[in-house]
């Protein structure tokens, strides 16, 4: 039997890992769940392909999953028994410097505190009591400001001053809601290099560091920097573990079958229309597409109060998406800096070009302007060194990154499709620079680029190229994401829920959009919350 | 003066919290249900390693209607909130040693429930760890921490 003239409990848009986890969540609640995705393959952002060569496995999105082990839905959903296995670099980052040194971050945090002391023994002091007070705190904060629907920013400060925080905590203050990453940065530590590799951390995160109001999410982000996990055999690995348990709990997805329209009678949304017809939605439809398509295409404009409409036509995208040069190599990178720190050949991110807070700035000011920098600055993760499953044997992948503009000042948007090729080269050579001569000249057998353009056609929700799928800014965070309104998942018509990246808290592979909006959801529908453990 | 973890002890906290006018005022008047886990250590001489203490706190109406020792751990249905910590932590709290709010930040206090609840009741709070740890009168038979 096929979709048509057949009813669910739910309805789901999309199959991201938001749409997927929360579909997950309902079949196994018992519900009846169609999940419908305009693609071919589940897991939006979580997409692997063989962009290069055939066995080369290139995640062309979702890269860091920095969630594993802090995120309830990995357990609750039990992903690992379904084909997830996490690799955990034990050199999450590094970064490359212009006279030759390098610094790396560990998962062992000692090791962290020798390679900055190498910098500034002050620093490395400071980074250890950093650690140390932002461990303590971690998971309470994440379960507050992302396992959780977004606490209103003035109850928190308020209950941080309350409680006197800020007199029993070094680092965390009242003050963060106004101050950049730059500012706490500049406030605590005081070499250049050590400011720099913690913003690019920020800066990778979504977090320009020099937008003022994100320090207050700066403790949160710290206390993940020795989190990353290499999804062995390719991001998409944990996409199809959502549906093996979407699928085992009895709940279907729909590959190829875009919704045109959400369908809504007597301000009740009811179902979707397909190109193959009506799918009826007994108890509710889910979008987790994002917020101008649910409103602005889906939905018609006469079922929305015109303040909805309003407020959404103003959310914003962030200014900066990426440009992305994915590689086939013939073996692991070796670099020139390894003679200054051999760890370096080991670390699974790479900043390469951000010496110094400035270079932030003016990075993202030429992202604004639609210009790109002369020489590269590049964000180098090489999965191949923790995971040798992603190439043939004895070969490796690697991607570059680079802060972009989704509309070049030459060209806009389609001035990518002359550019790419040649700012791909660009950013290939700015690499190989760093690497020890014989590297240099085989090390790259073939690389592809994927321009902002591109990633915004090929995952729609990625408006102008935004993988955060909504500016990481104040005024768009915790109970203003996407709009004061809509942030607590539920909009004006009954039945109809956001569950996607739009929402609190953002993009990223977090899950916490799809697990927020189902407590929600069972709040709302008198749901047995059998996955909270209080 | 009650001695800790006794029943008397208990009714005192109750009554000492409830005799709180400016808790009264700030406590929330939703039904809360939390439980405090007290897991022994090598160090408290009341709660050895390997056993545990629980304890039921309601509060309802802006007032705390149980306050009691449970048998066993909460199995978590209607709960709210669960606070636990070592032993040596909670007693250094009880005896006015420990702040809870830091060992709460430092993770030594794991809270499981709405965060959000806890900050939008952030005055509430405030008064009601400070009754527990510097206006409470407690008996220490075994000795006072840091016991010796």
């Amino acid at each position: 039997m096929g979709m048509l003239d057949q009813a669910f409990d739910a309805v789901i848009i999309g199959a991201g890992h938001n749409g997927m986890a929360l579909g997950a969540y309902l079949a196994k609640s018992g519900w009846s769940v169609a999940i419908l995705e305009r693609r071919t393959e589940e897991g939006g952002g979580l997409c692997t392909e063989e962009v290069t060569e055939p066995n080369y496995l290139h995640n062309l999105h979702a890269n860091y999953h920095s969630l594993f082990g802090i995120c309830p839905v990995y357990d609750d959903l039990e992903l690992l028994n379904n084909g997830v296995e996490y690799i955990h670099p034990a050199v999450q980052m590094g970064s490359i410097f212009a006279d030759g040194s390098a610094m790396t971050i560990h998962t062992d945090m000692a090791k962290t505190a020798a390679s900055f002391a190498r910098f500034s023994q002050k620093d490395a002091d400071t980074w250890m009591r950093l650690w140390d007070e932002v461990s303590g705190y971690l998971d309470l904060m994440v379960r507050t400001l992302m396992y959780a629907p977004p606490i209103a920013l003035k109850d928190l400060t308020r209950a941080l001053a309350s409680w006197g925080v800020e007199d029993k905590s070094e680092f965390l203050t009242a003050r963060l809601r106004s101050m950049s990453v730059v500012e706490f940065l500049d406030k605590h530590f005081e070499n250049d290099r050590i400011k720099a590799m913690l913003a690019f951390h920020a800066a990778i995160c979504g977090y320009q560091p020099h937008v003022r109001g994100l320090a207050v999410s700066y403790p949160v982000l710290l206390g993940k920097i020795a989190n990353w996990h290499v999804c062995k055999g390719g991001s998409h690995r944990l996409a199809h573990a959502l549906m093996r348990v979407v699928v085992k709990a009895g709940g279907r997805v729909f590959p190829q079958v875009p919704v045109t329209k959400i369908v809504v009678e007597n301000g009740r949304a009811v179902g979707v229309m397909t190109p193959d017809g009506f799918v009826k939605a007994n108890r509710l439809v889910a979008s987790s597409v994002d917020v101008h398509q649910t409103f602005q295409t889906l939905l018609d404009q006469e079922v929305v109060p015109a303040q909805t409409l309003k407020d959404v036509a103003e959310v914003k995208y962030q200014e900066a998406s990426l440009f992305n040069v994915h590689l086939a190599m013939n073996g692991l990178p070796r670099y020139k800096a390894a003679a200054f720190d051999p760890d370096i050949d080991r670390a699974w991110i790479l900043n390469i070009g951000f010496e110094r807070l400035a270079d932030f700035e003016e990075e993202f000011s030429l992202v604004r302007a639609g210009k790109l920098p002369k020489v590269p600055r590049i964000n180098a993760a090489v999965n191949s060194i923790y995971d040798p499953t992603d190439a043939p044997a004895g070969k490796a992948t690697g991607l570059l990154r680079i802060f972009a503009p989704f509309a070049l000042e030459d060209g806009g948007a389609e001035g990518w499709n002359k550019a790419a090729r040649a700012y791909g080269q660009a950013c290939v050579d700015r690499w190989l620079a760093e690497m020890v001569e014989e590297d240099q000249r085989q090390l790259v057998r073939r690389f592809a680029t994927e321009t902002p353009l591109e990633i915004s056609q090929k995952i729609i929700n990625y408006r102008f190229g935004d993988w955060m799928v909504g500016q990481i800014h104040p005024k768009n965070l915790l109970e203003q994401r996407p709009t004061k309104e809509l942030a607590e998942y539920r909009t004006p018509i009954q039945g109809l829920y956001l569950c996607g990246a739009s929402q609190h808290p953002h993009g990223y592979i977090t899950f916490a959009p799809g697990y927020n909006a189902l407590g929600i959801i069972a709040e709302d529908l008198g749901l047995d919350k059998w996955w909270e453990q209080v | 003066m009650a001695a800790i973890y006794s029943d008397t002890w208990y009714e005192d906290m109750k009554a000492l919290i409830n005799g709180s006018a400016e808790f009264r005022a700030k406590a929330p008047t939703q039904h809360t249900v939390m439980t405090l886990e007290v897991v022994g250590d090598d160090q408290s001489p009341y709660v050895k390693a390997g056993k545990d203490v629980h304890f039921l706190v309601v509060l309802d109406g802006g007032a705390v209607v149980e306050y009691r020792p449970l048998a066993a751990r909460h199995d978590g249905k209607g709960l709210n909130f669960r606070f636990t910590a070592p032993a040596t932590v909670w007693e250094g709290v009880a005896a006015g040693l420990l702040d809870p709010i830091t060992s709460g930040l430092r993770g030594q206090i794991k809270i499981r429930g709405d965060m959000r609840f806890l900050m939008q009741n952030a005055d509430a709070v405030k008064i009601l760890v400070d009754l527990y740890g510097h206006q409470g009168t407690t008996e220490w038979p075994l000795g006072k921490p840091p016991y010796s």
